[in-house]
């Protein structure tokens, strides 16, 4: 059965169609919005009502504009963005939890991205000031960098012009250069390995 | 020659390849630009930095996205797609129902009024005759009115005051 096939009959309500396309695109909308929001159960939460909302308004969906993927990311980085700024709870860091005399749950979870990053060196750095830069910006990087996007469709998904996009990742590089340069202003390429930098 | 360093933003630019852009810091460049980053090793120590982060940057993100995707929960989603719709139909289905019930009771309301005005333009009149003739005589009898006894009043009940006699000259 094709993609197109089986969008047909999920719109028709067909319900083998429709958990298809969730289990074909449900492991790589979660990595996109974890890389988006930095945290696994927000992820989780996020790409749920991602695929609810998308086969509510599956009807809505135009062939013609793209796959079903590219609709449905569109529909998740918006709700990813969303979820960002409804964040109304602060996270607790390790440090103040166990202060309370509190442990966390699992304190190693696979799913923890310092873990996965640990067994990578210095991309733990170039992760932890992907933090730091402005979230306009690392959602504009994420989806040139780890989507391999065009300005284009960068501009569809995120609102803007292209120009604005490609602005967007600019700036961003132009940040996680200033995160990552050394007090002494040794070129990052020549240093290989770079140091973790304070949050300016 | 750019007498000028450039700006990091447009050296930041410059390792960026644009869609359709060829590969390369050259062919991102303006010839100004080009001249300068040949002679200038410090706006090349940036634009090499920048390259470096490109490649790490995606490095980086492939890495960390590496993690291990959650079951996919199809019965959660499933759940609240129908929960959705469930509300949806029993939404419109209150909203029909109820707009039944309230013409039901309008028109109930409005019944007896409207059954009288329906009834006054609808009815049709009485067929007007003409009276008929009077064929026999028709005697009248008095019906006698019943004779009490009253006794007779021991007092007047209105007495005349006397009048003053009137004086023979009084007219002249």
């Amino acid at each position: 059965m094709t993609d197109t096939e089986t969008i047909a009959r999920a719109i028709d309500g067909d319900e083998t169609a429709q958990r298809t396309l969730y289990e074909t695109h449900q492991a790589a909308t979660f990595r996109l919005a974890y890389l988006l929001l930095q945290n696994t159960c927000d992820a989780e939460e996020v790409v749920q009502d991602a695929f609810v909302y998308a086969f509510r308004n599956l009807h809505r969906y135009d062939a013609a504009r793209g796959s079903f993927y590219v609709w449905l990311r569109v529909i998740l980085v918006s709700r990813c963005r969303n979820k960002r700024r409804r964040r109304i709870l602060p996270s607790i860091s390790l440090d103040v939890l166990e202060a309370t005399g509190q442990t966390p749950a699992d304190p190693k979870p696979a799913s923890d991205p310092v873990n996965v990053l640990e067994r990578l060196g210095v991309r733990r750095v170039v992760w932890e000031a992907l933090q730091q830069i402005s979230p306009g910006a690392r959602d504009a990087l994420i989806l040139r960098y780890y989507e391999g996007l065009p300005y284009a469709e960068i501009a569809d998904i995120l609102g803007c012009s292209s120009d604005a996009a490609r602005s967007r990742v600019v700036h961003g590089k132009a940040q996680l250069r200033r995160l990552l340069t050394a007090p002494d202003g040794e070129p990052i390429h020549e240093r290989g390995i770079v140091r973790p930098v304070e949050v300016r | 020659m750019r007498e000028r360093h450039p700006r990091e933003i447009e050296l930041a630019r410059l390792g960026d390849r644009g869609d359709g852009e060829a590969a390369g810091t050259e062919a991102n460049c303006s010839n100004p630009m080009a001249e300068h980053l040949r002679w200038c090793a410090r706006c090349r120590s940036v634009v090499a930095d920048y390259d470096w982060l490109q490649e790490e940057l995606a490095a980086t993100l492939a890495a960390a996205a590496e993690i291990p995707a959650p079951r996919p929960q199809w019965w959660a989603v499933r759940e609240r797609v129908f929960a959705g719709r469930r509300r949806q139909t029993a939404g419109w289905r209150i909203s029909a129902l109820s707009g039944v019930v309230l013409a039901i009771c309008m028109t109930f309301s409005a019944f007896p009024i409207q059954s009288a005005t329906v009834a006054a333009l609808t009815s049709s009149p009485e067929p007007m005759v003409a009276p008929a003739p009077i064929t026999a005589n028709v005697t009248l009898v008095a019906t006698p009115t019943p004779t009490t006894e009253m006794p007779p009043p021991s007092t007047p009940a209105f007495i005349l005051p006397p009048t003053p006699p009137q004086s023979e000259t009084e007219g002249i």
